[in-house]
Formats: structure tokens, C-alpha cells, sequence
């Protein structure tokens, strides 16, 4: 695992959390849906937090809603990654479906601007529409819309990009309009599975253990982004 | 001539250099990922191994509090045979030792996991976990039925020093690990859930177990939020024969010399 010094330069207040900007002096590559860890340098014991760049930055990375409170500009950190698997978008896609039914899209904001500049029509559908999508600056060239609305986007999608928390997994097959068990996905698909990863890989301490058609597999090493198909009517 | 029982002797372990990572905190096998300073460890635990394969526990979780975190996984593991078969090979080829960490659930299952791990190579003990609530009894029998070739290590929660220790003092068990202590904190949900503890806050109850051990004469591997250079030195002036660590190793890019280096130098 790469680790490198880096510096809170900047936070704010986002509905789910503090997000904030991170200076790093490392170059790095992440790829949208994999994921870093961040700790504060001199804190012994504290777990390292998950972050998902929402953004990369001259010299750095934004993130969105996922540092602790009590972190303030100026603090020292130390960063590793990235890590576990992230989105695989087609070159081929030219009409691209996003969902985010219970947080915020900053995760899937690097996957958006992938599919702006690959010329796809790019949509999001958000629960809690009117809170989340006011708050973040989306690209002019997104169209944003109601959660309930995409069963029938899924007509001419041909991605579907999903960020949603392991234990609302089962819902899935119904977010998309899927009635029973085995009927076939209206587009190929991913999922970002998000959970707690206190091992981020190191121990396979199972914590993110989730099921999939090919058995249990582990959020952090196997993920945290799975094949759509590998999730529906079985994870959980 | 025959050998009275008593003549028989604890089988010797020698943990050279003095640390390895706890149960639970590296993996089934000594991996690339979150350690590159292997010669460091005198030996690798592998995380939990039960007969039968067990599934994450339903109730899954990970919950902070101030001085540390609760995990409760419910142990997941593939079950030993599938464990050897993915694994052996692995072992074999280990930069350093191996100890493989079963479950002690039951006499039976014990008798038929010891004697399959005495033919692979590299493994030089096994390392017996019970449930917290194990009485004395009980774990006496499991110990007896896990004898053979490899010496035993047994661990002990600082919570079951008072009730288990007691019956390891004349027994042929080689050492006492001290792991996690285990806690109960209510979910998002309020629910409660019990777990293993980890973080710095664990560690006086570790070091005064690993006190209480030593003085009976039981050879001790302290561990048990072990963070720092000074809590490895507080273990080894307590009586610890080694160290062991764990949720240390979670922390990213973490350089294991930071950590336990001068305190090699000054065994």
C-alpha cells in the first residue's frame, strides 16, 4: 500500500458530514469507486477513515462528507492507497444512468465528469432529491433527477452506475423495477457497496462481508464496486 | 521402560524475533498487503479457523468509541478443510513461521484439526481460541484434546485470566497469548451488540493480565492495544515472552521498525 504525508487544507459543512480538501505531495492515480484511507498523523489509535475523492485537485483531492468533526485546516494526515476495485465505464456508453437512493452523489461525481468527457448523456437520480442535489456544484451537463424516475430511464440507459449502503442491498432488484426473483437487468451495471471497512483488506475481518451470486464476498478487497448482476435478489 | 505422565514436558517455543500479529489482524496467510517488514515477526497467526465454515454474522458491525472500536464479524471463515487446501501451499512458502488459530468449539473437532496440521510444513504451534464464556472445565478438556505434536498457545481474553489460568499452570500448554478483550455497545439502531475490543484504551487491562500470567510462571505473549514503542517495552518489563499486535497493523503505510525496533535492541 502506498502512503504518503498530506494536509487538510480546507472543510465545510455537507448534509451527511464535513467534507474537505486534502493536500497531498504525491502524485496519484485513483480510479472513480475505489477508495483511500486518511488518518490524522500522530493519532495512535483511531481507525483511518474511508474516503471517496469526489474530486482530484492541483496537488490534491476534495472529499466530500466523510471526515470526522473535530478535523481542523492545517491538520496533518497521512494518506494510503487507492484501493479495492473501482467503476469499469465502457467506451461505448453514450447514455449513462446514475443512482444514489440514500446519500449524497459526491462518490459517483468522478464517474460523472468520465461520462461528460467520454460524450455521454449522463443522468442522476437522487432520493431526497431537493437537499442533495442543491449542496453540491453538478456539471451543467447533468440532468438531475427524482429517484422515482428510473425504472423508465433504464429503458434507454446502456450503464447504470449505483452507490448505496450494504444493508438497503436488498432493495436493489425493487429500485429497479424489477418485480421477483430472475428477471433479466434492463443494462449492464455497477454498484458501489458502501459500508464499514475498518480492515480495508488487510485482515479479511469480514465486517463487509456481503453475498453475491459467486458467494460472500469482502466490500473492501473484492469491491467496494461489484457487477450489478452479481448483487441482484441475492446480496444482503 | 515406561514413562510416568508427569515426565512429560511443555513442548518448547521459541518466538525469535519476539512479536507476531494477533488472530484476526493479517489474513489466513502472510500476504503482501499490509506488511513488507516480515523479518520483524517471529511468526504469522493466522486469523480464526473453524471445522465447519462459518458465515459473517448477520448483526455485522464495526462501532467506535473514544479510546477504540468494537468489531463483531461472527469469525467468518471458509472451514478448515477449504482453509487447508487454499492455504498449506501458502504456508509452506511463508517468510517465517506459521501458527494457525483454531476455534476450540468442541473435543471433537479439535482431535480431528490438530493431527491434519502436524503433517504441513512451516507450522510450528497451533493456537486454541474459546468462546468468552468457556468454564475451566471445559477449557481443560478442549486443551487435552488438542495435545500432539505442535506445541499449544492458548489465548485468553484479560477477562478469563482469573478463571482459566489457574488450570494452565502444571498443564503441557507452551503459552498464554492475551487477545481482545471482549465489550457490548449499542448499534445505530440501539441494538446491543458484543464484540472484540481494540484500541489503546484495552491496554492496562492487558499489562496487568500479562503481570498476573508471568507471575505464575506462565510464559506470555502481551498484546492488546499495543501502539506504541513504550507499551512493547511496559509488556516485556511485565514478563511477556513476546508481543503480539493488532489493529496497529490496520493503520495504512504503518512501518513496523517504527513500532518495535528499539525494543528488539534492548532484549
Amino acid at each position: 500500500m502506498d502512503a504518503c504525508n498530506a494536509q487538510l487544507i480546507e472543510i465545510w459543512q455537507a448534509p451527511e458530514g464535513n467534507g474537505g480538501r486534502i493536500r497531498v505531495d504525491h502524485p496519484f492515480d485513483i480510479v472513480p469507486g475505489q477508495y483511500m484511507l486518511v488518518r490524522r498523523a500522530l493519532d495512535l489509535s483511531s481507525l483511518p477513515m474511508v474516503v471517496f475523492p469526489s474530486s482530484k485537485v492541483d496537488n490534491g483531492l476534495i472529499t466530500a462528507a466523510s471526515l470526522p468533526i473535530d478535523w481542523t485546516p492545517g491538520e496533518q494526515l497521512n494518506l494510503s492507497g487507492p484501493l479495492g476495485h473501482g467503476f469499469r465505464l465502457p467506451a461505448s456508453v453514450r447514455f449513462l444512468g446514475m443512482a444514489v437512493p440514500d446519500g449524497d452523489p459526491s462518490r459517483l461525481m468522478p464517474l460523472i465528469d468520465a461520462g461528460i468527457r467520454q460524450g455521454a448523456a449522463v443522468s442522476l437520480f437522487l432520493g431526497k432529491l431537493n437537499e442533495r442535489a442543491s449542496f453540491f456544484p453538478l456539471p451543467a451537463a447533468l440532468e438531475v433527477q427524482p429517484l422515482s424516475a428510473l425504472p423508465e430511464a433504464l429503458v434507454w440507459a446502456d450503464f447504470l452506475a449505483v452507490d448505496i449502503l450494504l444493508r438497503s442491498l436488498s432493495s436493489l432488484g425493487e429500485l429497479l423495477g424489477l418485480k421477483g426473483g430472475n428477471q433479466k437487468l434492463p443494462c449492464p451495471g455497477q454498484v458501489l457497496v458502501r459500508t464499514d471497512m475498518p480492515c480495508a483488506g488487510i485482515a479479511d475481518c469480514g465486517v463487509c462481508a456481503l453475498k453475491t451470486r459467486s458467494g460472500w464476498r469482502l466490500a473492501c478487497k473484492d469491491g467496494p464496486v461489484f457487477d450489478m448482476e452479481e448483487l441482484i435478489d441475492v446480496a444482503g | 521402560m515406561w514413562l510416568d505422565e508427569s515426565a512429560i514436558q511443555k513442548q518448547d517455543l521459541i518466538i525469535d524475533p519476539p512479536y507476531v500479529n494477533a488472530a484476526g489482524s493479517l489474513g489466513f496467510y502472510p500476504g503482501a498487503s499490509a506488511v513488507s517488514d516480515w523479518h520483524l515477526l517471529g511468526a504469522f497467526i493466522t486469523n480464526p479457523v473453524s471445522l465447519k465454515a462459518r458465515k459473517p454474522a448477520e448483526n455485522r458491525v464495526c462501532i467506535n468509541f473514544a479510546d477504540g472500536f468494537l468489531l463483531h464479524t461472527g469469525l467468518p471463515n471458509p472451514g478448515f478443510s477449504v482453509v487447508l487446501k487454499r492455504y498449506a501451499q501458502r504456508w509452506a512458502r511463508a517468510p517465517l513461521p506459521v501458527i494457525v488459530h483454531l476455534i476450540a468449539e468442541d473435543v471433537k473437532g479439535l482431535a480431528q484439526m490438530v493431527p491434519r496440521l502436524e503433517v504441513c510444513e512451516n507450522i510450528i504451534a497451533v493456537e486454541l481460541g474459546f468462546a468468552p464464556d468457556i468454564s475451566a472445565d471445559e477449557a481443560d478438556r478442549l486443551i487435552d484434546s488438542a495435545f500432539g505434536e505442535l506445541p499449544i498457545i492458548i489465548c485468553l481474553s484479560p477477562y478469563q485470566v482469573s478463571t482459566i489460568a489457574p488450570v494452565l499452570v502444571d498443564s503441557r500448554v507452551s503459552m498464554i497469548r492475551i487477545c481482545e478483550a471482549r465489550g457490548m455497545l449499542p448499534d445505530d439502531n440501539g441494538k446491543l451488540v458484543r464484540g472484540r475490543l481494540y484500541g489503546t484504551g484495552l491496554f492496562p487491562t492487558a499489562l496487568q493480565a500479562v503481570h498476573e500470567l508471568a507471575a505464575m510462571g506462565l510464559s506470555v505473549i502481551g498484546g492488546g492495544g499495543v501502539y506504541t514503542n513504550a507499551q512493547v517495552k511496559a509488556l516485556f518489563q511485565a514478563g511477556a515472552a513476546a508481543v503480539s499486535l493488532d489493529a496497529v497493523l490496520w493503520r495504512g503505510g504503518l512501518k513496523l521498525d517504527t513500532l518495535i525496533e528499539e525494543s528488539i535492541k534492548e532484549q
